[in-house]
């Protein structure tokens, strides 16, 4: 096939939206892989197809800008935790959290120990039904319905946990820089979740049956989407895609914070870096999560404030942070989640910048890993990689 | 002790065993046989959680119109509104920009504002019933009193007529009425209502500062 | 608090010795130790690139964000780059400052890959150019949102709303007063 010239307004047009007219020496067609795709959830990708095969990919975010730092310097402090927990949506104690550790640090006060046992459960509920989530996209691009089915039922047990603890299904609006908003329900509560996570764990043995031992989930991941080690750390890719290349990094063992220093666990690591190994990688991550929470179950939640007292704290509106910056980070199911905030001494804040996983995942690693694949290939990379539009726009 | 724990992780490395099976999957047939977990809504009842985030209620008498809730309020749905005999303004809240986050109700100095777990309000898109989200919650007894007679969940205003001279008439749903005159918002004393609130200008002047 | 204070004798011997090997080899930087776990460095503008070269022979392989602040009173930018380090397990804060007219930055896509989709967004949002990137341009925002850079501290975004979207999405204009937001 001889080149094809394309013309110069074209071109310009073009890379003002960013669309990367060049010409190409196949013969290709564009197939647009919108927005209105359940694996994808809003973000779309133009691919350059030749018969099923991918030549290119370009990724096109930009859906759910709703520009959360520029209207974060505008609120105090305290409001900013009801604005900022709508970046990451099934595992919204995640921002909370960060943004709360960022403030913390930079106010310097010492968080009660009360306080720090309930974040930590909250975090690690919070982890459990973002994989009950993921469980449901993973099964569901495959075409195995039933297990998404299953996965949100059980989903649904955390959500009335919450609902007693918190106020809320799935916005919780709990931590705040100093502590927590309210205090355990009673014991009651405690034994219910306890309950939880025994039936959770009586029922993974059916999520194994029907899922991860299944013949058509190896022929269709095996050998799709392979990572080695030098990309995987150029590219900054974090959490358990990190795990399945052979890289041992858990920022809750590397750089720990709240409870976990006292809770023991191990982090699984496997080699061969293709999409089958990222997806046992979450499958052995979740029996490390129920063995975390029973232990902290047992050990029972420490006596005395769930917030800081504070003489400052009584005009909330009006409360102001010293100068300074700090960063703070936390493993969610996703990657690592991290938050940096500038103060200026006033009582909004300066600049807060969220980096959410999938800034890395979803951008670089995807256009590379796409080279190659197959149509079908296409929903089952993107899954495994978990990928989370709403931290690429924010 | 601790920093044992944390200088030495432990790690398990492992290669991927495959075990595939075409028969184990079929084993997913006896949830056929179970009871499904479906709760069918309009039939069967669930109840909210207590203190489950709803609905505002005001306690007229101690509300001092501080405006800490209009301050720390994340999406601006707050609105204090000055009342034909009642002293200090007190909030009206837009249930069309509201959150549902309750920091008013954390922030508030004399605990006049409060929730219920009331979350139930749909209306048609008519102008007469959009004006159902803009409300002065009202007295919390009130609102106990209408949840105990009815036994669910719903808003428990059901129409707002407003008459002329700004004066506003809330029917309730067990047929009550409760109505008021609006003189003005914001947080400055309306102008026209010079003579009656001369004493509590000065007062509200030094709040803001 | 016997965590912490774990954390705090035991873990700074390790951040001041990454500190005086960076200083030795790379005598331009000023760098001090934050908290455990934190350390900070400070390098002029026009020997950034070489600085990140330097750094990830060291171990800093993992480039987490590339962070701007419009420090408006003072007219620069500043930038920046926030380092991981998988083996040492240490966070670095490396900063630089440019003026704010016409801003400019050497890319840093050869040595970290990931570095293209940083810049994208910083020049996306704020209008610094990134000289040997290809694929500036409108990225997340709509050309028309794009061209005003809209993170800068100048950029009014309230009157930018009413321009665009009409004078009544907000209803009692008249008495907006002493709100915070």
């Amino acid at each position: 096939m001889e080149k094809v010239e394309v013309p110069r307004e074209l071109k310009e047009e073009a890379k003002a939206h960013d669309m990367y007219l060049y010409p190409i020496e196949k013969d290709t067609y564009e197939l647009f892989f919108g927005p209105q795709h359940m694996a994808t959830e809003n973000f779309s990708i133009i691919l350059k197809m030749d018969g099923s095969r991918v030549e290119k990919a370009i990724v096109n975010p930009g859906f759910l800008h709703r520009g959360f730092e520029k209207l974060a310097e505008q609120r105090p402090y305290f409001t900013n935790i009801a604005l900022l927990l709508r970046i990451c949506v099934p595992e919204s104690d995640v921002p909370e959290n960060i943004y709360s550790m960022a403030v913390d640090e930079l106010v310097g006060w010492e968080v009660p120990e009360r306080a720090q046992w309930i974040r930590t459960v909250v975090l690690e509920m919070a982890r459990l039904s973002a994989w009950m989530f993921w469980i449901f996209g993973f099964g569901n691009e495959l075409g195995l319905y039933t297990a998404g089915q299953w996965a949100v039922a059980y989903r649904e047990r955390f959500m009335r946990l919450f609902e007693e603890l918190t106020g809320g299904r799935v916005y919780h609006i709990y931590t705040i820089p100093g502590g927590v908003r309210r205090d355990i329900p009673g014991d009651k509560w405690l034994r219910q979740l306890r309950d939880t996570v025994e039936y959770i764990k009586a029922k993974m043995k059916d999520f194994d049956e029907i899922l991860f031992d299944n013949y058509i989930v190896f022929e269709r991941t095996e050998g799709v989407g392979v990572m080695d080690k030098k990309f995987a750390l150029d590219h900054a890719v974090t959490g358990p895609n990190l795990r399945a290349v052979g890289i041992d990094y858990d920022v809750r063992k590397d750089d720990p914070y709240l409870f976990y220093p006292e809770v023991e666990f191990e982090v699984p690591i496997l080699k061969e870096g293709d999409s089958l190994a990222r997806a046992l990688v979450r499958r052995y991550e979740i029996e490390q999560d129920l063995y975390i929470l029973e232990q902290l179950l047992e050990r029972g939640p420490p006596s005395g404030p769930y917030k800081v007292q504070d003489a400052r704290l009584k005009a909330l509106p009006r409360f102001k942070v010293p100068k300074g910056d700090a960063y703070a980070h936390v493993e969610s199911t996703k990657g690592d989640f991290g938050a940096y905030v500038v103060s200026d001494g006033s009582h909004k804040p300066y600049r807060v910048h969220i980096r959410g996983p999938s800034q890395s995942h979803g951008v670089t690693v995807l256009e590379n890993l796409l080279v190659g694949a197959r149509l079908a290939d296409v929903p089952v990379i993107l899954k495994t990689l978990d990928n989370c539009p709403p931290d690429i726009d924010r | 002790m601790l920093m044992e724990e944390v200088k030495t992780p432990k790690v398990k490395v492992v290669t991927v065993k495959i075990t595939k099976s075409f028969v184990k999957p079929w084993l997913g047939i006896k949830y056929l046989f179970k009871k499904p977990v479906t709760i069918k809504i309009p039939y069967e009842k669930i109840e909210p959680a207590p203190k489950y985030r709803g609905f505002h209620t005001l306690d007229w008498k101690k509300c001092i119109g501080c405006n800490f809730c209009g301050q720390i309020c994340p999406a601006r749905a707050i609105e204090m509104t000055w009342i034909e005999g009642e002293k200090r303004p007190h909030p009206k809240v837009d249930y069309g920009r509201c959150t549902f986050c309750q920091f008013c109700v954390d922030v508030c100095p004399t605990g006049a504002l409060d929730h219920v777990e009331n979350y139930y309000l749909t209306t048609a898109g008519f102008e007469e019933d959009l004006e159902l989200y803009d409300w002065i919650p009202i007295e919390p007894k009130k609102v106990q009193e209408l949840n105990e007679k009815f036994g669910d969940y719903r808003f428990p205003v059901e129409r707002i007529e407003k008459l002329e001279g700004n004066t506003y008439r809330y029917h309730l749903r067990d047929g009550d009425i409760v109505e008021f005159k609006i003189l003005g918002y914001g947080l400055k004393p309306p102008a026209a209502a010079k003579p009656a609130s001369k004493k509590v200008e000065p007062k509200t002047k030094e709040k803001k500062e | 608090m016997e965590r912490k204070r774990c954390k705090e004798v035991v873990g700074m011997a390790l951040e001041e010795k990454i500190i005086e090997e960076i200083i030795q080899k790379a005598p331009y930087v000023e760098g001090n130790v934050r908290r455990a776990k934190r350390i900070d460095l400070k390098v002029p503008a026009d020997r950034i690139k070489e600085f990140l070269e330097l750094i990830k022979k060291e171990g800093f392989n993992m480039l987490i964000q590339i962070s701007i602040v419009d420090w408006i009173k003072e007219k620069e930018f500043e930038a920046i780059y926030q380092m991981w380090s998988v083996d040492k397990k240490v966070h670095a804060f490396v900063r630089t400052r440019i003026p704010r007219d016409d801003a400019k930055l050497p890319s840093m896509r050869d040595i970290f890959p990931v570095a293209e989709t940083y810049e994208r967004e910083a020049h996306e949002f704020f209008g610094i150019i990134f000289e040997g990137n290809p694929r500036l341009g409108p990225f997340i925002l709509e050309p028309r949102e794009y061209e005003k850079h809209p993170f800068r501290k100048d950029f009014n975004m309230l009157g930018y709303v009413k321009a665009v979207y009409g004078e009544d999405f907000d209803r009692y204009d008249e008495n907006k007063t002493n709100y915070v937001i």
